[in-house]
């Protein structure tokens, strides 16, 4: 995860907020979810590869954080406890779809060939979210804590419930596979 | 080293994973092989691309849904108050047990004062002597003074807590308006005993009967305040027949 350059100041505040949550008091509890809704949002959009899932889950997600918030200690920064609730959120929604979406991810791993049409790939934000989108779900996960939201890849092992090394090689293969889609933009239909 | 080696050590080569021997190999295998550095170059810029990758806006309706299905907070918010009114009352019983305390004092010293008056008025009935002596006279000044303002110390105890109790009783818009209505005409009613008590104890600050009746209705508020907090909490948290109860002694006091 990246590093927080966090102040007292900016603790103090936290704790504020936090105590308001906790006293019952809705604008506080909002002002928590503006300030850390889009990150999950993007979490949860990106792991599950749909905006309408990730809207969902971000809903599940706070209405969680609301009723746990009495259970936040403050031994990390509420942001990073907030996120670590939603990472294991979307890592149990994918779980739960996982048996479904087992078949269309094999198909899709005998279908990708890493590729290089051009010289120097040009990546767009657009192209590489759709790219992303269209992983496999295992290896979008895995890509998706590591390389976008810069989790070690112990802790995605640990998030996934998978070996360090099996983090490793989704997140290898899930970058070959956008490697082969961005090369290819018409024929993957990006 | 060959492609197939190179092409399984990239991916820790993005990562930074590699040691420096392998490291080296690889950059080595890189530097003749076209095919491998461009798939080392791209699974990089791919790597950096994903990493400064934006976040993203939820649509406004997300936190509309969320907001709708916060009712639980009004609970949390109801337990949480009580526990701030258990420990207001809690003070406020602290406040009380010294008023008590005070109360107690005041009776026993002026108990005991007039056993020695008694006594003395049946000792020494001398028609030679019909005034009391000067220094007990001083003496008996002094003891007035003493027992007014262990009165006033003991009556601002009890107006303490009532204006704690006050505070906390203000908020009577969970109340029917029948039973807001009935416990504010007993407060008048109580308000004016304590009103006459006080004038009566002004004239007479040795009258036990004023002070014992200025007591009491202090006592009398206090304890219609504490069913009114009792009443509301009741009501706060939908306990219907425990409000019933509660307002049901309230009519009857």
């Amino acid at each position: 995860m990246p590093p927080s350059n966090r102040t007292d100041a900016d603790n103090a505040a936290e704790s504020a907020l936090v105590a308001r949550c906790r006293q019952g008091d809705a604008a506080a509890f909002e002002a928590v979810y503006r300030r850390h809704a889009p990150r999950v949002f993007s979490l949860a959009c990106r792991m599950t590869g749909s905006r309408a899932d990730g809207e969902d889950l971000l809903q599940e997600i706070f209405l969680l954080v609301h009723r746990k918030l009495d259970g936040f200690k403050g031994e990390a920064s509420l942001g990073t406890w907030i996120y670590r609730l939603a990472a294991n959120c979307c890592v149990d929604f994918l779980r739960s779809r996982q048996h479904r979406d087992r078949q269309a991810t094999d198909e899709l791993d005998d279908a990708v060939t890493p590729a290089r049409s051009a010289p120097g790939l040009r990546v767009e934000q657009l192209d590489l979210e759709r790219a992303i989108e269209r992983l496999p779900p295992g290896y979008r996960a895995a890509f998706v804590l590591h390389d976008v939201e810069g989790f070690e890849h112990a802790e995605v092992a640990r998030l996934l419930g998978i070996a360090e090394g099996t983090s490793k090689s989704q997140v290898h293969k899930a970058r070959l596979k956008i490697r082969a889609m961005l090369a290819s933009r018409p024929a993957m239909g990006l | 080293m060959t492609c197939d080696l190179a092409r399984e050590r990239i991916g820790g080569l993005v990562d930074g994973d590699l040691d420096s021997a392998a490291r080296a190999e690889l950059h080595a295998h890189l530097a003749t092989c076209a095919s491998c550095a461009a798939l080392a170059e791209d699974l990089e810029i791919v790597r950096r691309a994903s990493r400064s990758l934006p976040t993203l806006d939820p649509p406004e309706r997300v936190w509309t849904a969320i907001a709708r299905q916060l009712p639980v907070q009004a609970i949390n918010r109801s337990a949480s108050r009580s526990r701030e009114w258990v420990k207001v009352t809690l003070a406020i019983a602290a406040v009380l047990l010294a008023a008590v305390a005070i109360t107690m004092l005041v009776r026993r010293g002026r108990s005991v004062e007039s056993q020695v008056a008694e006594s003395a008025s049946h000792a020494m009935p001398s028609p030679a002597q019909p005034g009391p002596q000067p220094g007990a006279q001083s003496a008996d000044s002094a003891d007035l003074k003493s027992l007014q303002s262990e009165l006033q110390q003991a009556e601002s105890h009890y107006e303490n807590a009532i204006q704690k109790l006050e505070t906390l009783a203000k908020d009577r818009r969970t109340l029917n308006p029948q039973d807001a209505a009935i416990l504010q005409k007993n407060l008048l009613l109580i308000d004016s005993a304590i009103g006459e008590s006080r004038a009566a104890l002004k004239a007479q600050p040795a009258n036990d009967m004023a002070q014992e009746s200025l007591f009491e209705a202090f006592r009398s508020k206090i304890a219609l305040l504490q069913d009114t907090i009792s009443l509301i909490n009741e009501m706060r948290k939908g306990n219907q027949a425990e409000a019933a109860r509660i307002a049901d002694g309230l009519n009857k006091s």
